[in-house]
């Protein structure tokens, strides 16, 4: 809210400099957000909080400065001299759980003009435009008391009367339809309150006026409304149309609705200095009173909870400073609730307002003297752990973390090709999503992650390796919220060309490597891999990583066909997985501590061979038959070399691998190890279909 | 003992620089027909007496001269390796094998940092869903449906019960269901809002953190509060704590520090006034230990929140939030 200084010290008997002013009502909770100089004034932008409606005012602002520095504060001096009488204006209320109170004043004869300069100044330097001296003055009692008026040309209120009500209640229309003072039609439902003369809406309860009945230059009679509007009521109808107005602001953080009527008459007295003519009685209909509210309080209680040692006589001097009324009851202290602080309701807001006052400044820091001590959720910590030591595994192998909004759009399930009945179609919709790109909740992180290779890209970026660890967002039938399984997504990304090195980080190899390393990592030794059959990988270099035959995750270089549909002006060679790390870390934390292993130290003896195979042959076949038949003196097989070209024919390879024989209880000789060999390679042959690479 | 002999070898193998001279010169001297083999060979003639003292001699001279060529030998082989180290002497300025090496998400740099921090004082870490519940993110808070406070966080909605978590407290209720007092837990984690420019981003990460027991105050608020920014600003950041709003906090507080990009001067980013709001904290409202069927008055416990984005930013001087989603690599690798 904006305050010129010059207007607030009309009502504070004290000389403040601005900025040691601001910063008080900062430390008292009245955020000074900005200092504005303008034409000699100085206009403080403070930041209300919603709990306090009293103080969106200037006389609200005022009482914070007198509680704060103990001076005095001068409230507005005026009087109705003479009052007339007319028992004809009715008013009534439909909907009394909605309109609280409603009280009107008729002035006739007034004369509508500009507003005299000082008043123009004044409404301008707080952020409000002139209209004409009647509505002008409605709002600057607005600003001063924090009370919304409204003003009606009375001759243009057929029927001589207002009425209060939903259109449920009123007329027996779904919807109706009024034009507001911005000159914009708009549609209420049923359940929005209205002010109505004998025929039809003319208002906006608490809201805005309607434009049938404006008050203009050619305007003589005014009927000035002051009244009380249930907050709720007047927030759900600002909210469904979608206009927030200063009066709907202040209404639905609740008003003061026994000060209505003091400011009802203030703006009566103004318009009869400043527009002249006669002033009615007031016509005041209260059906629902808010009943008067008591906290009782003990002073050791607040004491003890702000962790201070202050007197009850300064307490309760706080309270009296901030017109909270207080008396003693045995044990205890009652505080009268004053009826512009609604949100004061229960001991701790007394608290707060001693507290506040006081000056959180003045509270010690301490820490507890002692920690009881908490039991940790294990679950969390050790998956935290786990995550943890993913993530800096991945960063150690060069992989940078990269962190993407949690939306997609579902869009890319069709870039990624994913079928009907994948459970990544099941994803969670926003209803008011900030772009159709960010609508739904992610189910699959490499999309993102491949926005990223495309953006970096586009930065001149060659070489990349990004993961990311996050959670995907599933619908799950049969449960009201999603499942949100924590997955990891990594890419790599090179540009087509040599790299200086042989050896090629960036392909599928390298990917799965990384892969095996980190499950090696964490000492899984049931993984495999599977060709994979995601639509959006290569289908020949893509593969599903599976532990316990239940599949966790895919890696691969990512299907030309999708890369085709990103916009990359380079040639990138891009391999991407997922895994999925919830279910990874629920097989980890199952597994017991596995046994150690004895080891033979006697000396081992090797061989090595290399076998013809057709070029899409699957090497795991060999470890398989090793497995199978292998003899307990294997200790470990490795493949050392893959080879097609020269010297090898048309449609084959050569496999090379290299098997280590060792005993426990004994040096093996060269016969023995020889006779087992070219029975295990004879036994490969067979199996396999290849011949000896001589 | 002058011995001429001894004195030509001496300067000779002084000057040999080949293994092919060295082998030629202990043939000259100690060889089958070597000058000092000759002279052991004539030693017959001699006297016995002679031959005694003569004989010792010699064969201390030829002791003495393969000793020394033993030497010389060892000395040409350790000149000779290091002849053959310089020709293999690479260009170790190139770039080591696959130089791409990683960097860290700053946000989750400090994240973690912050875990660290709270977990030094027996804070344990606590975790609830993104898409959650409207009655855990705003009802068992405190916030009421069409209540004003609920314009502080504009929301994401699933459904009309359902919304994407404006803020990490709803792990607190859930907490508070399950368990008793004492806790003293952190709840880091992402958040929603349904906001976008260039200060804010509809996702972003928050810890939250709760301390309940008997007899806590808003003193140890300020204590543990203190104690937290002073371990990751430094000892001597000013801290100032002034009174404001939330639903689910009475008192509630705001939490300032010095601004550590201008010394506290007044800059933009602190928009002039020298102060920096880091943390939104309060004593828990009676209503939300209502929520969380605790008996009523028995507890007391305060609660506090903060962006991670932001400490990040004032951490390290980054000045455009969207930098941390676009995760271009030049960004991660600084970190
Ligand atoms: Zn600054």
């Amino acid at each position: 809210m904006r305050i010129p200084i010059s207007w607030l010290k009309e009502y504070i008997e004290c000389e403040l400099e601005p900025q040691k002013l601001a910063d008080s009502l900062t430390m008292a909770g009245l955020e000074v957000g900005s200092i504005e100089e303008l034409d000699g004034d100085v206009v403080f932008d403070i930041e209300i909080t919603p709990n306090r409606a009293d103080c969106l005012s200037i006389l609200g602002i005022a009482r914070e400065i007198r509680a704060i520095f103990n001076c005095r504060v001068k409230k507005p001096i005026f009087k109705i001299q003479k009052e007339l009488k007319d028992d004809k204006f009715k008013i009534l209320i439909a909907n009394p759980e909605l309109c609280y109170r409603y009280a009107g004043r008729i002035i006739k004869g007034v004369k509508v003009t500009k507003s005299p300069e000082s008043l123009r100044v004044k409404l301008e330097r707080a952020g409000i435009r002139s209209i004409n001296n009647v509505v002008d003055i409605t709002n600057y009692v607005l600003l001063e008391y924090g009370h919304p008026l409204h003003a009606f040309d009375l001759d243009l209120l057929e029927g001589y009367c207002i009425r209060v009500g939903t259109s449920k209640s009123i007329s027996d229309k779904e919807n109706e339809e009024i034009e507001t003072l911005d000159g914009i039609k708009r549609i209420v439902g049923p359940e929005d309150l209205l002010i109505w003369d004998g025929r039809r809406p003319v208002a906006i309860a608490g809201v805005m006026g309607g434009a049938n009945t404006e008050v203009t230059e050619s305007t003589v009679n005014i009927l000035l409304e002051s009244a009380y509007f249930k907050p709720e009521s007047i927030r759900k109808t600002s909210k469904r149309l979608g206009l927030s107005t200063e009066a709907s602001y202040r209404f639905e953080r609740g008003t003061d609705i026994e000060n209505l009527k003091k400011a009802l008459d203030r703006a009566a007295s103004l318009i009869l200095e400043m527009a002249g003519g006669d002033v009615y009685e007031v016509i005041d209909a209260y059906p629902t009173k808010i009943p008067e509210r008591y906290i009782s309080f003990k002073t050791e209680n607040i004491r003890n909870f702000i962790g201070i040692n202050i007197k009850d006589e300064d307490m309760i001097d706080i309270l009296h400073s901030l017109e909270i009324e207080t008396r003693k009851d045995r044990e205890s202290y009652i505080a009268k609730v004053p009826t512009h602080r609604q949100d004061l309701t229960i001991e701790e807001d007394i608290a707060e307002e001693i507290a506040r006052i006081y000056g959180y400044d003045r509270v010690p820091s301490e820490l507890p003297q002692s920690f009881k001590p908490v039991m940790e959720n294990y679950e969390i910590a050790n998956k935290r752990k786990f995550l943890y030591k993913i993530r800096e595994y991945m960063i150690a192998l060069g992989f940078s973390e990269a962190v993407n909004m949690s939306f997609m759009s579902p869009e890319d399930l069709n870039l990624f090709e994913i079928l009907a009945d994948d459970t990544r179609r099941h994803f969670v919709s926003l209803m008011n999503p900030l772009r159709q790109e960010e609508s739904v909740m992610r189910t699959m992180l490499t999309p993102s992650l491949l926005r990223n290779v495309e953006s970096n890209t586009s930065r001149g970026i060659e070489s990349l390796k990004l993961f990311e660890i996050g959670r995907v967002f599933i619908l799950e039938k049969g449960s009201l919220l999603p499942n949100e399984p924590i997955y990891i997504g990594i890419v790599s990304k090179k540009e087509d060309f040599k790299s200086t090195f042989n050896e090629d980080p960036y392909d599928f190899y390298a990917l799965k490597g990384v892969v095996e390393g980190l499950l090696k990592h964490f000492k899984f030794d049931n993984f495999y891999f599977k060709r994979s059959s995601e639509p959006f990988l290569h289908l020949g270099q893509s593969a599903d990583i599976y532990i316990n035959n239940e599949k966790i995750g895919f890696i691969g270089v990512l299907s030309p066909k999708i890369l085709a549909k990103f916009d990359f002006k380079t040639k990138p060679y891009i391999c991407i997985g997922e895994i999925n790390l919830e279910n990874l870390f629920k097989i980890f934390s199952s597994q017991s501590a596995i046994p150690y292993k004895p080891f033979s130290n006697y000396p081992p003896i090797k061989r090595d061979t290399a076998i013809l195979v057709s070029t899409d042959f699957e090497s795991q076949k060999i470890f398989d038959i090793v497995k199978l038949h292998g003899n307990e003196l294997i200790e470990d097989i490795y493949i050392f070399d893959v080879y097609k070209g020269k010297g090898i024919p048309e449609g084959k390879m050569s496999i090379a691998f290299r098997v280590t024989y060792r005993a426990f209880d004994r040096t093996l000789t060269s016969e023995e190890v020889d006779s087992i060999h070219s029975k295990l390679v004879e036994k490969i042959i067979l199996e396999t279909g290849s011949e000896l690479r001589i | 003992m002058d011995d001429p002999l001894k004195q030509s070898f001496l300067k000779e193998i002084d000057n040999i620089v080949s293994f092919q001279d060295l082998i030629n010169l202990k043939a000259k001297y100690v060889g089958k027909k070597g000058l000092l083999t000759e002279k052991i060979k004539n030693l017959g003639r001699l006297s016995s007496e002679e031959r005694k003292i003569q004989g010792k001699a010699l064969n201390e001279l030829k002791n003495f001269i393969e000793e020394k060529i033993k030497n010389k030998e060892i000395e040409l082989k350790q000149k000779e390796i290091s002849e053959s180290l310089k020709k293999e002497i690479i260009d170790i300025t190139l770039p080591g094998k696959d130089y791409y090496f990683g960097g860290c998400h700053p946000v989750n740099k400090t994240l973690y940092e912050i875990i660290d921090i709270f977990r030094e004082i027996g804070f344990t870490v606590e975790e609830g869903p993104e898409v959650e519940l409207d009655y855990y993110n705003f009802e068992a808070l405190n916030i009421p449906k069409n209540h004003p406070a609920r314009d502080m966080q504009d929301t994401f909605y699933v459904s009309e019960d359902i919304v994407l978590r404006t803020h990490t407290s709803p792990v607190q209720v859930r907490v508070m269901e399950k368990k008793k007092p004492p806790l003293r837990f952190i709840s880091p984690g992402k958040v929603y809002r349904c906001d976008s420019d260039i200060t804010h981003t509809p996702m972003f990460h928050q810890v939250e953190g709760l301390m309940v027991d008997e007899n806590i105050a808003f003193s140890h608020l300020k204590g543990v509060l203190v104690f937290f920014l002073q371990r990751l600003f430094g000892e001597n950041i000013p801290v100032r704590f002034r009174p404001s709003f939330f639903p689910f906090t009475e008192p509630s507080t705001e939490i300032d520090i010095g601004c550590i990009i201008c010394g506290a001067k007044g800059c933009r980013v602190c928009k002039g006034t020298g102060w920096l709001e880091v943390l939104g904290a309060g004593m828990v409202h009676p209503n939300v230990f209502k929520f969380a069927g605790y008996p009523e008055g028995k507890f007391t416990g305060f609660a506090f929140g903060m962006g991670v984005e932001r400490l990040t930013m004032l951490k390290y001087g980054i000045d455009d939030i969207r930098l941390f989603f676009e995760n271009d690599i030049r960004f991660l690798r600084q970190f």
